[in-house]
């Protein structure tokens, strides 16, 4: 038998997954990893921990040191792709090296999406994906104390709090709503109480004008609303594949490389997963960018399957989060903003206890959650969903006592398929 | 070859209502003043009347592992424990985004998140639970008593059939020092192998169907002259056993011949195009027994020849299921150790391609059978019964019969006949197992 040689790029959780699974499935193929980073891999989602002091840079690691030996993986940092020729099967490197490939997965994952404003530039503002983000974010706030931050998305609202927690004053530069895509009208009335009393300082403007730099000090301007100043300009507007390396190469890209069910591009033998991917989601098979871990793990995994030789469909990703702050819990999950005939809704709230809780339906099956400070287990929710547990009979129960009527479906489906887990 | 590790085993719903002893003892332990801080679950549903506990199964691919982007957490290869490492946890709480099973949670206060390890090895709620619903199941004698693995990869049984399960469990227990002896039957089709190929790596003899407990005798009566302890054991299916070869069967079990012999009971002659058996239960649809026009399926009942060797006098008798598999193990090898006569082994084998059930169910069908009294487990050494998994609510058999397509027809009135027959026949079983003499014939 001929040995493969499988070529991931990125060395995040899609990059990981994969090689895992290639291995996992055979023991004898080549497989590399290489990362444009200089460092061993991390994970984005960490980062803010790193603002807060809660880990340290050393500690940044996802996996153990002897991971790759014990896992029979080659791993170079520090080499960045710069171009792909599908026809000979080759990657060009920055410094003009070249390697042949037998299959490639792309997932060089994501970095920070600028919007363009005047005086928006990299010299004078900071975004916030990568450790060298972080630490010229530390550099920068070594003597001052007064961050803005441009963008109410998860990233933004984590290194709010992470600079909080460090003590430092915190200006929210928010265009809409908080968590849009995670919160509602109602769920976003409770967040912006839990943030605001917790010291983070939101500012409702829109139409950001101009950013001009004078003094040490950050000035904006907007169409709508008072300028503002701060020392530091934090953009966290949201994150974009990473596919500058790809032009020219003939693989398909939308907002992201798209891919089919075997997560594989429109190039045969060149795979996509992770941030970098634009895959089927779940329930409708649209297709859509999903930036979190979760479906990162699962694409890479099913790519590694199908990169080995197992066929393996993708059954496509659903937008969750998990959110701890201050102490309180937001989770979220698959259709939760839907509306319309189709589905069946259930809510309540309680702002008082900063209590909020919806679930929504369809056919009988759980489709959505939002739920704040609502104590269940976010992965058995998904459970529900994934499996499409007919919840017909039990809607109002569940929405009643989630933690124990989900607990109780998810038991009562695995006791049914004959193997109990339990067992 | 993958490690066996040990688990804790929860009965599904069998907690008393509001039951949180398991909880407070492990909260106890782990020095958390909140209960809620305790690694196991208890799920008191009442709008359900469910009421069970749930806790982390230690997964063989932990997602959480594979998800934490602060590496903190990490499977233990030597004792299967996943623990979390609560200095590198940075209380994200993805893992229990990822976990499905319910099995790791978050802490407010700490910021971390934290699971089950077992107590590392030495679990507190398992010694709470006085009501046997928690145990602590040791895996490890049972792979290190495994031997080689004698039969073939890839082997050509049908799709769902749970005869190969049997087999290669049973020579992975009896081991090399063993002659096997088959039928005609849907298992010689794969367990001979094709030719050129081999499914097995020992000796086989092939006889007929009425002739393989006297060929088991003479094979017996020959290795014990030269001063040889051989297993002689069989794998045949109903057919041969309990109708064509019975007469044979008889004659080896009255005068308790040193062999083992082991039946799969797929309920019928699957090898031919599904024929009624003596083991096809009362109504079932075969071919020969079919619905139609004043026909209801099987109008006898199935012969209970695990009972007939009972009162042959033999050695050692006992039916098994390998939804039940350690229960399996202890009766194979306690029937490799019977020396002084014969065992007979009645294993309970769904057949999806015959009974029309799904290819995946096969492990479904036979907890069920179980759960429901339709295959109790029982065992009786040298004449003392006992039943090993006695079922405290017994379920319906409307809950196993509609696993598969053979019982499709049945009328609630036909249902409520199986049922009885079902239940006295486990009163049978039971009122021999109350007696304090062992049946003697």
């Amino acid at each position: 038998m001929t040995r493969k040689k499988h070529l991931i790029i990125g060395a995040g959780s899609a990059g990981l997954s994969a090689a895992e699974e290639i291995r996992r499935i055979n023991t004898e193929d080549e497989i590399k990893i290489v990362s444009a980073e200089d460092f061993d891999p991390y994970s984005p989602t960490v980062l803010p921990y790193l603002l807060s002091g809660k880990i340290k840079e050393a500690s940044l690691a996802m996996r153990k040191k002897d991971y790759f030996d014990k896992l029979n993986v080659t791993f170079v940092k520090d080499k960045e792709v710069t171009r792909i020729l599908p026809e000979t099967r080759n990657v060009v490197y920055k410094d003009g090296e070249r390697e042949r490939y037998d299959d490639l997965l792309l997932a060089a994952g994501a970095e920070s999406s600028w919007p363009e404003i005047k005086g928006l530039d990299k010299s004078r503002c900071q975004g916030f994906h990568t450790v060298s983000d972080s630490r010229q974010l530390l550099n920068q706030l070594h003597d001052k104390n007064d961050v803005a931050i441009l963008g109410a998305g998860l990233v933004a609202i984590e290194v709010a709090i992470g600079l909080i927690e460090r003590g430092y004053r915190v200006k929210l530069i928010v265009r809409s709503r908080i968590l849009r895509v995670y919160l509602d009208e109602d769920a976003d009335s409770i967040m912006k109480g839990i943030l605001t009393s917790n010291g983070i300082n939101l500012l409702y403007r829109r139409g950001i004008e101009e950013v001009k730099q004078s003094g040490g000090e950050v000035q904006m301007t907007f169409l709508d609303g008072e300028p503002l100043t701060a020392a530091v300009l934090l953009v966290c507007s949201g994150v974009k594949a990473r596919t500058e390396f790809l032009s020219g190469s003939g693989i398909k890209v939308n907002r992201g490389i798209v891919v089919d069910r075997k997560m594989q591009t429109n190039i045969n033998g060149i795979y996509a997963a992770g941030d970098i991917a634009e895959a089927p989601d779940f329930f409708a098979g649209d297709y859509g960018m999903n930036q979190r871990s979760e479906a990162a793990m699962d694409g890479g995994r099913i790519a590694g399957s199908n990169m080995a030789g197992v066929p393996v469909d993708y059954e496509g990703w659903i937008s969750s989060n998990v959110f701890h702050v201050f102490g309180n819990t937001s989770f979220t999950a698959g259709l939760a903003m839907a509306t319309g005939d189709d589905y069946e809704i259930l809510a309540g709230k309680d702002v008082e206890k900063a209590h909020y809780k919806k679930l929504v339906f369809k056919d009988n099956k759980l489709v959505g959650a939002m739920l704040l400070n609502v104590e269940v287990d976010p992965g058995v929710f998904l459970y529900l969903m994934r499996r499409k547990v007919d919840v017909g009979e039990c809607k109002k129960q569940l929405f009643e006592k989630p933690q124990e009527i989900s607990r109780w479906l998810m038991l009562l489906t695995e006791e049914k398929q004959g193997a109990s887990i339990q067992g | 070859m993958p490690n066996a590790y040990n688990t804790i085993k929860a009965e599904f719903n069998a907690c008393p209502p509001e039951c949180r002893l398991c909880e407070e003892a492990c909260a106890k332990e782990k020095g958390h003043k909140i209960i809620n801080q305790a690694r196991i679950k208890p799920v008191h549903a009442r709008a359900v009347k469910f009421h069970g506990t749930m806790s982390c199964v230690q997964c063989g691919q932990p997602r959480c592992q594979q998800i934490c982007p602060a590496g903190a957490i990490e499977k233990n290869t030597e004792d299967g424990i996943v623990r979390i490492d609560e200095v590198q946890c940075v209380g994200c709480g993805l893992c229990t985004v990822a976990c499905p099973y319910g099995g790791v949670y978050f802490d407010n206060e700490s910021q971390k998140s934290f699971k089950c390890d077992q107590c590392n090895g030495d679990p507190k709620c398992v010694q709470a639970c006085p009501y046997q619903v928690l145990s602590y199941i040791d895996n490890k004698p049972v792979l290190s008593f495994l031997k080689e693995d004698m039969l073939a990869p890839g082997v050509t049984a049908c799709r769902g059939c749970p005869s190969e399960l049997y087999l290669r469990l049973t020579l992975r227990i009896l081991g090399k020092n063993t002659i096997l002896f088959s039928t005609p039957g849907c298992a010689c089709g794969w367990m001979h192998g094709v030719y050129p190929n081999a499914a097995t790596r020992l000796a086989r003899v092939h006889c007929l169907f009425d002739n393989v407990a006297a060929t088991m005798t003479g094979s017996s009566l020959y290795y014990r002259s030269i001063g040889k302890d051989v297993n002689i054991v069989s794998f045949c299916g109903d057919g041969s056993t309990v109708d064509i070869g019975f007469q044979a069967l008889s004659g080896a079990a009255e005068r308790n011949e040193k062999i083992i012999y082991i039946v799969y009971d797929n309920e019928g002659y699957m090898n031919t195009g599904d024929q009624r058996s003596g083991a096809t239960p009362y109504l079932a649809r075969t071919t020969t027994t079919p619905v139609g026009i004043g026909r209801r399926g099987k109008e006898q009942g199935s012969k209970y020849v695990p009972l007939l060797m009972l009162f042959h006098g033999i050695s050692y008798v006992a039916t098994a299921n390998i939804a039940y598999p350690l229960d399996f193990v202890r009766k194979l090898t306690k029937a490799m150790h019977t020396k002084d006569g014969m065992s007979y082994l009645h294993l309970y084998s769904p057949c999806p391609t015959g009974w029309g059930a799904p290819e995946d169910s096969s492990i479904a069908i036979c907890k069920l059978a179980v759960e429901t009294n339709h295959f109790p487990l029982w065992e009786a050494d040298h004449g003392r019964v006992e039943i090993n998994h006695e079922v405290a609510n017994p379920k319906s058999l409307k809950e196993y019969i509609e696993l598969m397509d053979k019982y499709k027809h049945i009328t609630p009135e036909e249902m409520d006949e199986l049922q009885k027959r079902v239940n006295s026949r486990y009163e049978m079983i039971r009122n021999l197992a109350q007696r304090n003499e062992p049946c003697r014939v």
